[in-house]
């Protein structure tokens, strides 16, 4: 199904905009009506989009008594570059009030298409429409294709109150190929694009209930390795 | 009741506990770690019941005044007022000016290190402003924070309303938190500020503490079909919302109404201990429940959602159609434990205690139940794997576990208003995993497999699993980690592996003092972790860890760990031509890729142990001579790879190259093998043939074995010359059973090969068919006798074969010959008078030696016997022409007896009727004699024919007579 990139008619924001060429413009605030679209929309918001994986994690400048007040640098391996980025490294600078109280924004080793602000004048920056911005990449082995998981962009996705997700149903089951991903954001300006088909992500990630029998093994008494214990912040890091 | 009718009572009330909230409240955002707290575990609340919001003096937007934000930011606190609540959110006045980030009067920015926000607003005031609201009318406040452009109405869903707690009390309490409301998300449309209240309400729940709830889930999913009741009962702190327009407040029923879930999870954070001052005492009307899911190991399942199904006690007595309440299991564990591998899991991540009971944990502790209780019953179900990071129901870091076994429902539980229950629920079919003691032990630890592959559990939290191998020097290596499902396919939902590296001498309890992959999952195929060791100079043994990332454990916990590594090639040199090498090593499958100094060999073939592969010729492999090369062994299809440096050498040198062309598989003794040993000489570079090289071929035999080159003459060696292609070669036959070494070696170089061989003996044999023969002494005989040659069970053609006899006056004809294509050969054997007495033996040989005999014995005078055979004591009549009477000659051990010399005396009488009684027999006269001789046949047979005087009745009498005692007689009656 072809989806135009740009939809016509909805309200405006008055005091915002205005003038009658502007009337014409996408309601901003419209829901995507495809994962596609989803995907134009994080690069029309974008100022940096890559494929790539968080190589580091640090917590900087956090002033005492304050721990959302510092910035916490995250830095990015660009794997693959799609908007405003060029390869090797990106670090991105994000407010630490988002990773207080045990939040974690990111994982380090994460792999995904990163949607990401432009800096602020601050140089502080996020990903695109809170972790919407950052749509994993499924590896497939060394010859396999790559996948993107969608299943969160697929909550973006409007859908009538009753309605199942985008995608969540038949053999399309939560991703597409990361080519096509990465081509349908290349392109987001364009008015028209295929909608990326749909792929069903592995086995290793769908949710599977129920066991087969379990494996057996020796049991053995609940204790800690005696090689090693925790300790209680002796700076092993 | 209809109830007690419907069910068996599983557990009866566990006692009056009055009313206090347990220390496990059911959905907290926030725990305390061990790190910074008096206890570790325990749920986060405002250190203060009455923490107050102070909002910013400007106008929020063009549109909406200050006024107008200030009642609507009311409405979405006053939402949380509730009476069973101690909390109470009110407005304790206005900052002390318009926070912006853009414009003349700046007073939120960053300063290179930190945000910097104007003093009222600052968590360190947290004592007199405890949540500053700011409305951030241009959107420069959030810009600055989130990045440029994040303000816009494109992501007013997201960003609309910012949030972060960023105070916590030592003792374990929120202290602080700011909002920011996005002016630019509100304009003239009333949905707008609607849609803002809406998102606001949900963020003061966060910033009170509670988590995002799973309750109902098909409310969001779809699947089933959610019904009214299902979405009236849909919480308002769910994870994600629908999206069914521009406004997400339009997709679900009473956006700004609690539910019960809601409420069991504030009240939980919050209780009313006693009714006073407009609030009400919490477990009036309500029963609390805690209790655990576990393995059937008896560990704790976390990560599962736990949900409620009542009846309230005095209504109609029906189960509710849909669970009312939710708690997820293992919200006050440790989120991230450290590992061996990562050392201390960082201050920010320290969430959780570490105690084994918290790990199934779950809590309703405000379960609304009417004056005399309620009936319960509660069912395990999987979370939503999308609800993760900014969406996790709970305190959770890691992703969310699929759950083990199957959706289990509990029995059921009643519990009297105020009182409180337990309920412990044993998920069914769930994983039974035990871990082996053997690799638990860092100080010593098992060796790895010696295929290189092994299976192993995580199985309950700071497990670690340790392991040992060696590696040569100048060795690099993979260690492969796939977690698995209970299907055994890699999953991203269960075992997050993470791999540690030391010397096996390095001392324990340290951080990796080789390598690490701290980050689970970072290979190229899915649910899988790597690390590829670098080569040490010299050998070592190394210890090898595998934990979980964030030190958790279960026994639905599995990974297949796999050590690449190559441990040597063989031969360490090749000529430049290439050859055939041997890679040992472990951890190889079907289908990894041999390079030489990167140059792809042939590999023929694969076990977990050991890869057989061609290497390419010099040139190919673009190597020089004397310069080793690497070898190296790449698994594709995972990226994994070891790798050799230096491990084989081509020489090229100013030698001429011998390859080995062909050799038979084995010889047989005194058999000419199918297959040459051929050797093909090259020059010095490899690859141009030299003609005429003289190439010396020696056969020498070990164990007994022996054989020849027949290329020499049937000599065990000789020198000849190469042809135009390079070849020179010579069959080869065995000649005796052992083994056999080969070699054939370029004469002016030396260069050479040599193959063993086993040589076996063949297996011949030779028969005669016939049997062996007697003949009457003194006659002639004549026999024609076949030979069957078989060799291995396989007739021979072309055999040679040879007739003989020792026997005097016997002529075999023909004397020689070869056997046909049935492997037989005949001869004609005769005598002209066989000796008397005489064992006559005659040989026939095929491959020289192989022999059957045949014997015909001349059977003595004295020892031919005669007998009536048939025909003897005919009665007739006259007229009827009497049968042929058979006499069988035969020697004494009653074989036939041919040639015998028979004579026969015939005499007739007249019949004289019967004799009477009594007298004298008249003596009846001779009517006609008659004799003859005959020889008995090849069968031993004479026969007779009884002379007749006809029209007279007689009796014949016959008499046989042979050699010098052989006697027999019959008689032949006549009668009228």
């Amino acid at each position: 199904m072809r989806v135009r990139g740009w939809v016509w008619g909805g309200l405006l924001l008055a005091g915002t905009v205005g003038g009658g060429a502007l009337a014409q413009q996408r309601d901003e605030r419209a829901p995507a009506e495809s994962v596609g679209a989803e995907l134009r929309l994080l690069a029309s918001r974008a100022g940096v989009v890559f494929v790539g994986q968080v190589e580091k994690i640090e917590f900087k400048d956090q002033p005492a008594g304050e721990p959302g007040g510092g910035v916490v640098e995250i830095t990015f391996s660009v794997q693959q570059p799609v908007l405003g980025v060029v390869g090797g490294s990106y670090v991105m600078r994000e407010w630490a009030g988002r990773w207080t109280g045990g939040q974690q924004h990111f994982q380090v080793g994460q792999r995904a298409m990163f949607f990401l602000h432009t800096p602020s004048v601050g140089g502080l920056s996020s990903a695109v429409d809170g972790m919407m911005g950052v749509v994993p990449v499924v590896p497939m082995g060394a010859n396999g294709v790559a996948l993107l998981d969608v299943r969160w962009l697929a909550t973006r996705v409007r859908r009538a109150q009753g309605a199942p997700l985008a995608g969540a149903t038949g053999t399309s089951t939560g991703g597409i190929a990361l080519v096509d991903g990465v081509a349908a954001t290349k392109a987001w300006q364009t008015s028209e694009m295929a909608e990326p088909k749909g792929v069903r992500l592995p086995e290793g990630l769908l949710p599977r209930e129920g066991s087969p029998a379990p494996l057996q093994g020796v049991r053995v008494e609940q204790s800690l390795g005696t090689g090693w214990v925790k300790e209680v912040d002796d700076a092993r890091r | 009741m209809r109830v007690a009718r419907q069910w068996g009572h599983m557990l009866l009330m566990a006692g009056l506990v009055l009313g206090a909230a347990s220390a496990w409240a059911g959905g907290p955002r926030f725990i305390t770690g061990t790190s910074g707290y008096p206890m570790a575990g325990v749920p986060m609340a405002w250190y203060t019941n009455a923490p107050m919001y102070f909002t910013d003096p400007g106008n929020l937007s063009a549109t909406v005044t200050h006024a107008q934000a200030d009642a609507m930011v009311a409405a979405a606190a006053a939402v949380w007022n509730i009476p069973t609540a101690s909390v109470m959110v009110t407005q304790g006045g206005e900052l002390a000016e318009h926070v912006e980030a853009n414009g003349a009067d700046v007073n939120v920015y960053f300063n290179g290190t930190a945000m910097v926000f104007p003093a009222d607003v600052q968590a360190t005031n947290y004592a007199s402003v405890q949540i500053p609201v700011i409305y951030d009318s241009d959107g420069s406040v959030i810009d600055m924070l989130l990045g440029s452009g994040a303000s816009g109405p494109g992501e007013c869903r997201q960003n609309g309303v910012v949030e972060s707690v960023d105070s916590f009390g030592s003792t374990g309490t929120i202290q602080h938190a700011v909002i920011v409301l996005d002016g630019l998300c509100v304009g003239s449309d009333p949905n707008q500020l609607t849609q803002m209240q809406y998102q606001l309400t949900r963020v003061f729940g966060r910033v009170l503490g509670l988590a995002w709830s799973q309750l109902n889930d098909n409310v969001f999913t779809a699947v089933p079909q959610p019904t009214a009741a299902q979405m009236a009962l849909w919480p308002l702190m769910h994870p994600i919302d629908v999206i069914c327009g521009n406004y997400s407040y339009q997709c679900m029923q009473g956006p700004f109404t609690l539910r019960p879930d809601d409420i069991n999870a504030l009240v939980t954070l919050y209780p009313v201990a006693s009714s006073g001052g407009g609030k009400t005492q919490s477990n009036l009307n309500s029963v609390s429940v805690n209790g655990t899911v576990k393995f059937p190991t008896q560990q704790g399942m976390e990560l599962v959602n736990v949900v409620a199904h009542r009846i309230i006690v005095g209504q109609d007595g029906n189960w509710e159609p849909n669970p009312v309440y939710s708690s997820t299991t293992g919200y006050p564990f440790q989120q991230n434990g450290g590992n061996p591998i990562t050392g201390v899991e960082p201050a920010s991540e320290n969430a959780g205690a570490g105690a084994a009971a918290d790990e199934g944990v779950w809590s309703m502790p405000h379960i609304a139940a009417g004056p005399q209780g309620a009936y319960l019953y509660f069912v395990v179900e999987p979370v939503n794997p999308l609800y993760v990071g900014d969406h996790a129901v709970g305190p959770y870091q890691r992703p969310v576990i699929s759950m083990s076994g199957s959706g289990t429902q509990s029995g059921m539980i009643s519990i009297q208003a105020g009182a409180s229950g337990t309920m412990t629920i044993s998920q069914s079919n769930a994983s039974a995993n035990w871990c082996q003691n053997a690799d638990s032990v860092e100080t010593n630890p098992p060796a790895s497999s010696s295929t290189g592959w092994w299976n192993g559990p995580i199985c309950f939290a700071d497990y670690t699993a340790w392991r040992k191998t060696a590696v040569n020097a100048n060795t690099s290596w993979t260690i492969e980690v796939a977690a698995l499902n209970e299907a055994g396919v890699g999953s991203v939902q269960k075992l997050q592996p993470v791999i540690g590296v030391w010397n096996q001498a390095d001392a324990t309890g340290t951080l990796p003092t080789v390598a690490s992959q701290a980050a689970a999952m970072n290979s190229m195929v899915l649910g899988m972790t790597q690390l590829r060791v670098w080569a040490a100079a010299s050998a070592s043994t190394y210890r090898i860890a595998i934990a979980d990332q964030f030190w958790a454990g279960r026994p639905d916990f599995n990974y297949t760990a796999r050590i690449l590594y190559a441990s040597g090639v063989s031969p360490a040199t090749l000529s430049a031509a290439g050859g055939l090498i041997t890679i040992s090593g472990m951890g190889f499958q079907t289908g990894n890729e041999v390079l030489i100094d990167g140059v792809l060999a042939t590999v023929q073939s694969w076990t977990s142990t050991q890869i057989v592969a061609l290497a390419p010729s010099m040139t190919t492999a673009r190597a020089a001579s004397g310069t080793a090369v690497d070898v190296e062994v790449l698994d594709a299809t995972t990226g994994g790879v070891t790798d050799i440096a230096g491990a084989l050498t081509y020489n090229l040198g100013t030698k001429d190259v011998v390859t080995l062309v062909s050799a038979p598989a084995s010889l047989e003794t005194l058999a000419m093998a199918a297959t040459p040993f051929a050797v093909r000489v090259y020059a010095s570079d490899g690859v141009t043939p030299a003609k005429g090289a003289s190439v010396s071929f020696v056969v020498a035999g070990s164990g007994g074995g022996a054989a020849v080159a027949t290329g020499c003459g049937a000599q065990t060696g000789c020198v000849l010359k190469t042809d135009a292609t390079g070849l020179a070669s010579t069959p080869l036959m065995g000649i005796a059973p052992g083994s056999v070494t080969v070699s054939g070696t370029e004469v002016s170089g030396g260069a050479s090969v040599k193959v063993t061989i086993a040589d076996a003996n063949v297996v011949q044999t030779v028969t005669i068919g016939a049997t062996a023969q007697y003949l009457a002494a003194g006659a002639a005989g004549s026999w024609g006798l076949s030979l069957t040659a078989v060799q291995d069970a396989v007739v021979a053609v072309g055999v040679p074969v040879v007739w003989s006899s020792a026997a005097s006056g016997f002529t075999l004809a023909p004397a020689t010959g070869t056997t046909a294509t049935n492997g037989t050969e005949a001869v004609v054997a005769q005598v002209g008078a066989i000796a008397s007495g005489s064992t006559n033996v005659v040989m026939g040989c095929a491959w020289t030696s192989v022999c059957a005999s045949w014997t015909v014995y001349g059977v003595a005078a004295s020892q031919w016997m005669i007998a009536v055979s048939s025909g003897g004591g005919q009665s007739l009549v006259e007229g009827v022409t009497p049968a042929v009477v058979t006499l069988l000659v035969t020697d004494g051990a009653g074989h036939a007896l041919p040639g015998a010399t028979v004579n026969v005396y015939q005499t007739a009488y007249a019949w004289e009727g019967v004799c009477a009684a009594n007298g004298v027999c008249a003596s009846a006269p001779v009517l006609k004699t008659a004799r003859s001789t005959a020889v008995s046949n090849g069968n031993g047979i004479v026969q007779v024919t009884p002379m007749e005087v006809s029209g007279v009745a007689q009796v014949v009498r016959i008499a046989a007579a042979t050699g010098t005692s052989g006697f027999a007689t019959t008689s032949v009656l006549v009668a009228p």
